[in-house]
């Protein structure tokens, strides 16, 4: 059994210090985007609120019908109250002449507000942290979503051996150690670990689950020769609308969502109308994600008079079951309080991440042979730690920071945001480069820090409407953002603090009592 | 002298044969642990007593174990040679299992 445990600590160590740095960001930007929506409001601070979604939904009819009236579909996401308003997307009558060429998604897609124009605001809003969280930024999508796909197998093989690897799991649940150097940190990744323990495995194994036609279809060729067969199961639809050419009055949408929500059981999220305006037209609804575990929802497809020509067949116990797996890793169906309570279980994986990281330099520390002089490889990963844990929360900081500041009428705002959080980021890695972690840690946490409070002063004083406009409207999904912010400066303002006045031990005291013979550094290489 | 000489060729031989059998765990963990996940993941999709598509999903959903199991073995095994053999083999069954039942029922 030591053996066995042995090995586990091992591939423990180097799979989590390896992907750490890939895990941190990818919690980070999981966590935020818990928020999505609430982001997506936030980032857009002069939207009016959706008051009566189906109005909205009128409105975004409208004006896809003004914008793209022949289009071959469009995609309609519900509006709700949480959301800055409806979300729409359309795909052109294909042309022959250009064929071959790919259709660009963003000249076709638009967010528009309740009152019936798009947004004013060019931004990814809480958008991007969704994105970055499985496709990462600044390179192909399939690359970043195998990089993440194998993060997450890492994790999983890490939280698994972090098991195996823990001796006494329920004896060090109640044991926190503190100002005891190596023995805190780990007392502090194994709390992280163990409390969300279940959180941990089911966001792991979920995460690798949405991301598994990708990663692992196998299953699929094996049985089929045809892939689109298990597609077909998977995502059930109606027969393809085929335009006739004779146009038609465009349904009612509003009173097909009514009786929808009747048949679905639930609300509508999504609406597809294939070919809009011809006799041909299509509706089909989808049952909103927020009602059901289950993140596939029932569907019904009506035409242009408004009778149901078709319903999704009954999910079958595998599929339920595979839908239910990304319905819990994205907690679309949860109210407010299990939002709160995944956002805090986010921040519990973010802590053990990063905690971990730093207990690998922490431990080997206290092994150096010279600490004044550490190898190479130590002081790579200790200010890797420093660019990553602490740099990367600045980035998001400076991209909130552009939001408010970039002007309305910049051209490609939208993406200037995105850069500044990349900019800022790296010029945060190349200060934990330059100067010795400790004041790296100190400058970037409290750069963080002061850069979210003064935000939240911002959007108190200045920004109109505001945090005292949110609060006195009651609008708690506004406001939270800002008190969350600030939290979180309180809290790395602390955490800086704490590493500014820290005082390490003279070592010279422990070699002494041990009377043992300094490691040499041959011996560390097997470092567990 | 000799004894020093020797001294240093043993140490230098025990490095190697520490670097060898790193690699191999890796080479029988990353690769290999993907390509027994995906072999079982399709022994499974074969043959799970249920009709074609849920067979293929609970095969999908069972495989990302079987990875992070194999990858365990990987470093878990009594030496770098016995984690390559062993997962060599279990992909291998797994291989020979689809094999044959695709040659006698074919795919849809």
């Amino acid at each position: 059994m030591k053996g066995f445990r042995q090995s586990q600590s091992t591939l423990h160590t180097w799979s989590g210090l390896l992907l750490g740095w890939v895990l941190f960001v990818i919690f980070v930007a999981g966590t935020a985007a818990y928020w999505r929506e609430a982001l997506n409001r936030w980032m857009r601070p002069e939207t009016p609120r959706v008051e009566r979604p189906l109005n909205a939904l009128a409105k975004a009819e409208a004006w896809l019908n003004r914008r793209a009236p022949d289009a071959k579909t469009w995609f309609i996401t519900m509006p709700t109250a949480e959301a800055p308003g409806t979300y729409v997307f359309w795909v052109p009558q294909p042309d022959p002449a250009a064929k071959g060429r790919r259709h660009r998604r963003r000249d076709t897609f638009a967010l528009i507000d309740a009152a019936g124009t798009p947004t004013a605001r060019d931004t990814r809003g809480g958008d991007f942290f969704y994105r970055f969280h499985f496709d990462l930024h600044y390179m192909p999508v399939i690359w970043a979503r195998w990089l993440v796909g194998f993060a997450a197998m890492m994790m999983l093989v890490a939280i698994l051996t972090g098991i195996v690897t823990h001796k006494k799991i329920f004896r060090d649940f109640f044991t926190l150690r503190r100002a005891k150097g190596q023995r805190s940190w780990l007392d502090g990744h194994n709390a992280a670990a163990v409390l969300g323990l279940p959180f941990h495995l089911m966001i792991t194994y979920t995460g690798l689950v949405t991301l598994s036609a990708m990663l692992m279809p196998w299953a699929t060729i094996a049985n089929y020769a045809d892939g689109t067969k298990m597609a077909a199961v998977m995502f059930p639809s109606a027969d393809e609308a085929t335009r006739t050419g004779t146009a038609a009055p465009l349904p009612d949408l509003a009173a097909i969502v009514r009786d929808g929500e009747r048949r679905l059981g639930g609300p509508v999220g999504y609406i597809e109308v294939a070919e809009p305006g011809d006799t041909a037209a299509r509706v089909t609804l989808t049952r909103a994600s927020s009602i059901s575990l289950n993140t596939y929802g029932d569907r019904v497809a009506y035409d242009a008079a408004g009778r149901v020509v078709w319903r999704s067949p009954p999910s079958d116990g595998a599929r339920t079951t595979y839908g239910a797996m990304i319905g819990l890793h994205a907690g679309r169906f949860g109210d407010a309080t299990l939002r709160w309570l995944y956002f805090l279980c986010g921040i519990g994986g973010t802590l053990m991440v990063a905690s971990g990281l730093v207990l690998w330099t922490v431990k080997r520390r206290e092994r150096l042979a010279d600490p004044s002089r550490p190898p190479l490889g130590f002081r790579v990963v200790e200010r890797l730690n420093v660019a990553v844990v602490a740099g990367f929360p600045l980035g998001c900081a400076a991209f909130f920071w552009a939001n408010r500041l970039i002007p309305l009428d910049a051209p490609g705002r939208g993406n200037r945001e995105v850069a500044y959080l990349f900019a800022a980021w790296g010029a945060a890695g190349l200060v934990s480069l330059a100067v010795r972690p400790r004041y790296g840690w100190v400058a970037l946490l409290g750069g963080t820090a002061a850069m979210l409070a003064a935000l939240v002063a911002y959007d108190a004083v200045l920004l109109r409407p505001g945090l005292a406009n949110w609060i006195a409207a009651g609008d708690w999904a506004l406001a939270s953002v800002d008190l969350v912010l600030l939290a979180l400066a309180a809290v790395l303002a602390w955490t800086a603090r704490r590493v500014a006045l820290y005082k390490p031990r003279v070592r010279t005291v422990r070699a002494a009592t041990r009377a043992r013979p300094a490691v040499l550094p041959a011996q560390l290489e097997p470092a567990e | 002298m000799s004894g020093i000489a020797g001294e240093v060729d043993r140490r230098t031989a025990a490095r190697w044969r520490r670097r060898t059998d790193s690699g191999l765990r890796l080479l029988a963990a990353v690769p290999l642990g993907y390509a027994v996940a995906s072999l079982w993941a399709m022994a499974l999709a074969r043959l799970l007593p249920m009709p074609a598509a849920p067979a293929t999903i609970t095969a999908t959903l069972i495989a990302f174990a079987v990875c992070a199991a194999a990858v365990m073995w990987a470093y878990a095994a009594r030496s770098g040679w016995r984690a390559v053999w062993t997962l060599a083999l279990a992909g291998g069954i797994a291989a020979g299992i689809t094999w044959a039942s695709i040659a006698a029922g074919g795919r849809l």
